[in-house]
């Protein structure tokens, strides 16, 4: 029988002692397979990177424009990227951290960052970019965490249509997939195609209210809703954690 | 059966394939797919060594696997172990078919043992990949073991059980 112990505190600690102790060995063979690992996501994507090349230089050349007229330029770019990129968000104290493991099993889908609670980063803290929810942190240790991406079948949000008052839940359905939507009973006729819903910050929820979720695709029967995740997950590079406790 | 120090090597070997897994194969996808060097390994195993030894050691991956991912914990011990022994009481058998029949054989475990790792995945709450995608994975888990398989059990026979290994090698030959 296979054990089911999913935040079971002893496995938890046992995950973690896994990660940190072979820390170094991962490190090690990261830094030597990382040309092979980049030669090879070079190889697989070089279309997506010439293109993704294309619009970093018009970005950089963009932001060149805007960093020369800026006297304090680091201090002010931080602030310009925090009031551009994160602008749904109010005064919620952030981390944001690299992407240093992004792991498919076949099963579900590991995110590693370098932040852990040495940072302030605790398990089930909300992580975001600038599009909008990625995930929530499952795992700390001093110097890393994993996170849970929302199309998990684990991941369950409330959400909020601030168009309509549309309310809901949205559970995770897979890897590449989007989130199925359970409207309330009094929802279900506020529901519409490309409307867009966001965390609904309600009485005990884990996740401020207002982050951007997913845009909703209504079936052609109708009873069917998804949500088109708002953030890319296809590459993630760089996230930010919120450093909001869970309520209790 | 197995000495301690050939249970060290054996220990060992799994350890270092789960840690190569999580650091590197895991990160690197080919249409979505990719090596997975613990079930290789175990398939490998099963080939070389006796069914109890084998599920044991098929148990002992399994948990390192479960250890470096956040499912429900237990899955991949109890696949893995399932599998290796069961590959291990079938191996006579397949020995028997010789050496030409080794792509088949490690195409047809592998395949096996991904499609019960997804469903038994499935039973709890994991996403296993449906529908045409279910099939285009499988097909390249078949490929992969039709390829890797065999060096994985050269690997497995040197380190774990020489006279097996030789013996294999003598009836495949």
């Amino acid at each position: 029988m296979t054990i089911d112990a999913r935040g079971f505190g002893p496995l938890q600690a046992a995950r973690r002692v896994t990660l940190v102790v072979t820390q170094p060995v991962r490190s090690v063979v990261q830094w030597a397979v990382s040309p092979l690992s980049d030669g090879w996501q070079g190889a697989v994507h070089y279309g997506y990177l010439q293109e993704e090349n294309a619009q970093l230089r018009r970005r950089v050349a963009e932001l060149e424009g805007v960093v020369e007229r800026l006297p304090d330029t680091e201090l002010e770019l931080q602030q310009l990227l925090n009031a551009t990129e994160l602008d749904y968000l109010g005064d919620v104290p952030r981390v944001t951290a690299r992407v240093v493991a992004d792991r498919d099993t076949g099963l579900e889908r590991i995110v590693e960052i370098n932040r852990g609670s040495d940072d302030g980063v605790e398990q089930d803290m909300p992580v975001v970019t600038g599009q909008g929810l990625v995930g929530r942190v499952i795992l700390t240790t001093s110097d890393r965490s994993v996170i849970r991406v929302v199309t998990d079948p684990r991941f369950s949000v409330g959400v909020l249509s601030a168009e309509t008052g549309a309310i809901g839940v949205a559970t995770g359905t897979g890897a590449g997939s989007a989130m199925v939507v359970d409207l309330d009973a009094n929802s279900v006729e506020l529901a519409i195609d490309g409307g867009r819903y966001e965390t609904s910050g309600f009485d005990r929820s884990r996740y401020p209210g207002g982050i951007p979720v997913g845009t909703l695709v209504v079936g052609p029967t109708g009873d069917q809703r998804t949500l088109e995740p708002a953030a890319d997950l296809e590459r993630l590079g760089y996230i930010t954690v919120l450093l909001v406790a869970e309520p209790r | 059966m197995m000495t301690r120090l050939r249970t060290s090597y054996a220990l060992a070997m799994v350890t270092v394939a789960a840690v190569l897994q999580a650091v590197t194969f895991d990160q690197i996808r080919v249409f979505g797919s990719r090596i997975d060097l613990p079930l290789l390994l175990v398939v490998g195993i099963g080939f070389v060594t006796r069914p109890n030894e084998a599920a044991v050691l098929g148990f002992a991956a399994g948990l390192l696997v479960d250890l470096y991912q956040f499912g429900p914990f237990g899955l991949h011990a109890l696949v893995l172990c399932v599998a290796a022994w069961a590959l291990s009481v079938a191996r006579i058998r397949m020995l028997e078919a010789g050496a030409s029949f080794r792509s088949v054989q490690g195409a047809g475990a592998v395949s096996i043992v991904t499609a019960l790792t997804w469903t038994v995945g499935g039973i709890f709450g994991e996403s296993p990949p449906d529908g045409t995608e279910w099939l285009i994975q499988l097909a390249l888990a078949s490929l992969q073991g039709a390829v890797l398989v065999h060096p994985a059990t050269r690997i497995a026979s040197l380190l774990l059980d020489p006279e097996i290994g030789a013996s294999q090698e003598a009836v495949s030959s």
